[in-house]
Formats: structure tokens, sequence, C-alpha cells
């Protein structure tokens, strides 16, 4: 497997003093869906500011495909576009990502800025349509509702089709129908062989990822999702389905439970196998 | 005075911004301004801006002013619409200005109402016709200048802007600027918004101010932040200090006739105002 990130020791401390991240040692695959979990200031958002590039960290490492990345690097012109080409980041509050006149514009801005013109017009019709957001082109960004908002902000990135995404919480203020989409389109990214790391509280949602890190400062967990569920999951704060709940109380009850589901097919396949017993 | 008379006054001041400004629905008439190439247009408008500027006379700015009426009429914007907008900003530009200058102290001349005896204190005839005069120049330069973005799509406007050789620092503040004025003035609402809800007793007039200081502190606290993370969002999708621009439009006869048009109009305007012709 190839290695797109490795992280050795990396500490970063805000100007102001207040310390988000402390000692991480992460590594990230090729083609892997990788979920972060943690509570509220936990430095999830740090990390991804890290792993985009656009922060760099006060103490350790950061390497992108075998290659350190720093401040120089990235001033460099051509690396840069070499790197924002590869690495995508929806940002957690879409309103931020949103600064350009109409949609069409603004899914453009990436293509435009890495692209000849010629292709740039034609990914961003191309992504308008996939994400089936084309009539929204002429629109300004500001007055959409905030599931679309979400939308063009994802399409804002995959405009330039990249190798690697970083999202931030890409379900929150999202409707089920919309939350299914995102999920549906984080599959769909992984078929493709992209890279993916998300940051979520929702487990249902982390339930798509090959792998997960749990962080508050520094990482107190890694593994799989599933494995998570042996840990104390009140302390970590996270937003436990119900029905894993549920299983979780009757394995503690003393039943004889060795998995638990996290969504309700799984759950179905477990109990309709304990009764054909 | 009532403080729900205020909280209704600020309400409908932003809602009537948001309307002036972000309102694109003219844009797309079928109209002579709407179908004019974006360049040729704002040359056209900045022209007769000028022309109106050098004015001296009532009756030629009233010529002026009727031009920007007939472009409205003829872009198949409600003149209603139309002069209240124009109307909205008058006095914000012209009323400070404008008062002083009525009274003899500032223009000296026949009197037409005296006010006190001694100090000579009085409205001269002059003065109100200065006065006349300046507001009226500056609602003729207002009424062509709002023709721009009523029926100009904004994106249309700053690439036009781009191609007349405007700096591209000047387009990104506009820009930024452009989407700030919105994403504030929907803040200050939500916030009053969520004010109302949680305020169950009513405030004083002293408490209403200090209410509004740490409104507009957070206002503060939060365009800090969000600009930048706004600049974080804009580095990481490939922006490195200049802002590429897709034109589409091309120069036809009828905008080159349009021009010639609107040049002989405004110097022959001109030089009958300063009694050439
Ligand atoms: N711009 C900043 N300046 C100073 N401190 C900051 C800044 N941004 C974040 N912090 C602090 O750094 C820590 C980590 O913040 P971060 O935004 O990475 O958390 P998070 O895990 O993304 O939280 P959330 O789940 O609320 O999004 C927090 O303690 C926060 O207060
Ligand atoms: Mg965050």
């Amino acid at each position: 497997m190839r290695e797109i990130y490795k992280l050795v020791d990396v500490t970063y401390k805000y100007p102001n003093g207040s310390i988000a991240l402390d000692n991480i040692n992460l590594n990230i695959y090729k083609n892997e869906v990788v979920a972060i979990l943690g509570p509220n200031g936990a430095g999830k958002t740090t990390l991804l500011k890290i792993l985009s590039g656009l922060v760099f960290p006060n103490k350790g490492e950061v390497y992108f495909e075998g290659k350190k990345l720093t401040d120089e690097v990235l001033k460099d012109k051509n690396l840069m576009k070499e790197f924002r080409r590869k690495v995508g980041f929806v940002f957690q509050n879409p309103d931020t990502m949103l600064f350009n006149p109409t949609v069409w514009d603004e899914v453009a801005f990436s293509p435009l800025h890495l692209y000849s013109k010629e292709k740039a017009i034609e990914v961003t019709d191309k992504t308008l349509k996939d994400m089936k957001i084309y009539h929204l082109k002429d629109r300004h960004p500001y007055n959409l509702s905030g599931g679309e908002k979400k939308k063009v902000s994802i399409s804002c990135i995959l405009s330039i089709e990249p190798e690697v995404i970083l999202m931030d919480e890409p379900t929150s203020a999202l409707d089920p129908k919309s939350r299914l989409e995102v999920m549906d389109l984080i599959k769909s990214f992984k078929n493709d062989g992209k890279t993916v790391v998300l940051v979520t509280h929702d487990l249902n949602l982390a339930g798509l990822a090959d792998r997960c890190y749990v962080l508050n400062k520094k990482v107190i967990f890694e593994g799989k999702v599933k494995d998570l569920f042996s840990l104390n999951l009140d302390e970590l704060n996270l937003d436990v389905p119900e029905i894993s709940k549920l299983f979780i109380k009757l394995r503690d009850m003393g039943y004889n439970i060795d998995e638990i589901p996290i969504t309700i097919d799984e759950a179905v396949n477990i109990i309709s196998k304990m009764l054909r017993k | 005075m009532n403080n729900k008379l205020f909280d209704k006054t600020i309400e409908h001041v932003i809602n009537y911004l948001n309307e002036s400004i972000f309102f694109e629905k003219y844009s797309k008439y079928p109209g002579i301004l709407q179908n004019m190439e974006s360049r040729i247009k704002i040359i056209t408008l900045i022209i007769f801006i000028i022309g109106s500027v050098l004015s001296k006379n009532i009756l030629t700015l009233i010529v002026f002013n009727l031009i920007a009426l007939i472009l409205a009429y003829l872009s198949k914007i409600p003149l209603l619409q139309y002069l209240k907008r124009v109307y909205f900003f008058i006095p914000i530009f012209a009323g400070i200005i404008a008062i002083p200058v009525m009274f003899n102290l500032m223009t000296p001349g026949k009197d037409l109402i005296i006010i006190l005896d001694s100090p000579h204190i009085s409205i001269t005839y002059e003065g109100v016709v200065y006065a006349i005069t300046f507001t009226l120049r500056v609602a003729t330069c207002v009424s062509f200048a709002v023709l721009i973005p009523i029926t100009t799509q904004w994106n249309r406007v700053t690439s036009a802007m781009n191609k007349l050789g405007v700096p591209d620092v000047v387009i990104t503040i506009t820009n930024l600027a452009y989407r700030y004025i919105f994403l504030l003035l929907n803040f200050v609402l939500d916030m009053m918004h969520s004010r109302k809800s949680r305020v169950v007793n009513k405030l004083d007039m002293v408490e209403s101010w200090k209410e509004a200081g740490k409104a507009i502190g957070a206002l503060f606290v939060k365009t800090y932040e969000m600009g930048e993370d706004v600049y974080y969002a804009m580095l990481s999708r490939g922006y490195n200090g200049e802002i590429k621009h897709i034109y589409r439009e091309q120069i036809e006869i009828k905008d080159i006739l349009f021009l010639l048009f609107s040049i002989i109009t405004t110097v022959s305007l001109v030089l009958f105002d300063r009694g050439i012709l």
C-alpha cells in the first residue's frame, strides 16, 4: 500500500497559546477512507489544515507522498499547483468557501487557477451536471439553502478531480436524503481509487471508513471503527446510533454478542442469524 | 423611542439593502442595457456620469436625469422601484452636504427666509439654487450608477472591470466586500432574531444600546475569524494572488453605435450647459 500521508510527532499551537495538537503520529494510505473522530475542540479541523498544507506544525514533520511538506516547498509555484491539484479540502462551514459571484464561478475557481481556460470551462460544466446542481449555476452562492451550499462546496473541489479529499463534517446541516447522497458520494470516491479523510461526530458516516483515529489533542485510539465499541464510548462523546446502543446494552447485560452493528441492515443480519440458530 | 419600532426599522433597512444590492431579477430581463456588452455599458454609463458632474444648469441635469429614466424604462425596470432605489441613496450622499449650503454663511446672496437678525442668519436664494443643483447632480449620477448593478450580473461586472484594466487587487477587494456585506447583513439579522426569541422582558434604552454594542463586537470577531478561513479556503483551491477570469462577451455594431450616441449626447449637453452651443 502506497503511503499518502505520514505525520511524525506533530504538535501545533495557535498563536494565542492554545495547544490544538500534541504529538500526533499517523499514516494514511492510498485509496483508504479514514475517519477522524473526537469531541469539539479536539483539533480535528486543525489536523485537516495541516494535511492540506495551510498551516505547518510547530514541532514534528508532515510527509506527503514521501516528500516533506513545508512552507518553502509550497512557495514554489509548480509544486504548489501540483499539491493543490491533488488535495481538495471541503471546509466545515460552506460559507467560507463561497466567495464568488455565482455558483458557476465558484466551481470554476480552482480549475481556472490550475488548468487552461478551455479545460476549466469543460470540467466546471461536467462537475455541475454530475452533482445535479447545474440548474443553480447562475445563482448567488450566498442565498442557497444549507444543503445546496454544502453540495456546491463539495463540487468546488471535485472540479479538479483531486486524488485526496479532506472533508470537515460533510454531513452536518444536511437532511437525511442529502446525508445519504453524501455517503454515496464518499463510497464512489473509494471506488474511483481516491483517498478520503473525513472528520465527523456521526458514527453512521464513520461506518464507511476503513480505519479511524480518535483524537483529543492526542491520538487516543487507532483502528477499525467496529473496535471502538470495546472502549468507553461515553468518554469519547460520540454520536452513537440507537441501534448500536441497544446491542451494547444487551452485551453489558451479559448476552452473548460479539458484533455491534452500526446500521439497521447490519442489525437485521445479526438478529436473523441469531433467530435461525 | 419605542424599542420595537427600532428593531423593526433595522430589519426593514437590512431587508431593503439585501433586496436592492443582491436582487438580480432585472439583470435577466430582455432590455436594452441587459443586451449590451458589459464593458461598453459600463463605459457609457460612466460617460453620462462625467457629463452630469460637469453640468451646472438645472435644465441640463434634468435632461440627463431623463436619459437615465428612459434607459431604465427601455431596460424594463419598473420605474417606481427604480426611483425608490435611487432616492434611497440620495439623502446619504447629498442631504448632509446640501443643507448647510443653503445658509448665507456658506452662500451669500438674496435672503429668502431670515432665521436670526443679529447675527444675521438666513437661507439665501443662491444657496437654495445651489443645494437643488447639487442634489440633482448627485441624483443624476446615482441614477446612472445604479443601472450597472441592476442590469448586469455581478460576475460580469467584475470580469468587465478586469478587461478594462482594473487591477486584480481592487477587484478581489470589491468582490469580497460585496460578499461580506451580504454575510454580515444576514448575520446581524440572525443575531437580532435570536436575541428577540430569547429575550422575555422588554429592554430599556440603555440596555438595548448595550446589547447593540455586544452584537457589533461579536460581528468584528466573526468577521476576523471568517476572513482567515476564507483566505485559507482560497489558498487550498489554488489561489496565488491573481484572480482568473473568463470573458465570453463580444462587442457588436449596436454597442459601438450606442457608445457613439452617448458620447455625442453628453458632449452636446455639456457644451450647451456651458453656453458654447
Ligand atoms: N484560529 C484559532 N486561534 C486560536 N485558537 C484556535 C483557533 N482555531 C482553533 N483554536 C483552538 O484549537 C483547538 C482545536 O480546534 P479545532 O478547530 O481544530 O477543533 P475541532 O476538533 O475541529 O472542533 P469542532 O468539532 O468543534 O469543529 C480548540 O481548543 C480551539 O479553541
Ligand atoms: Mg472543526
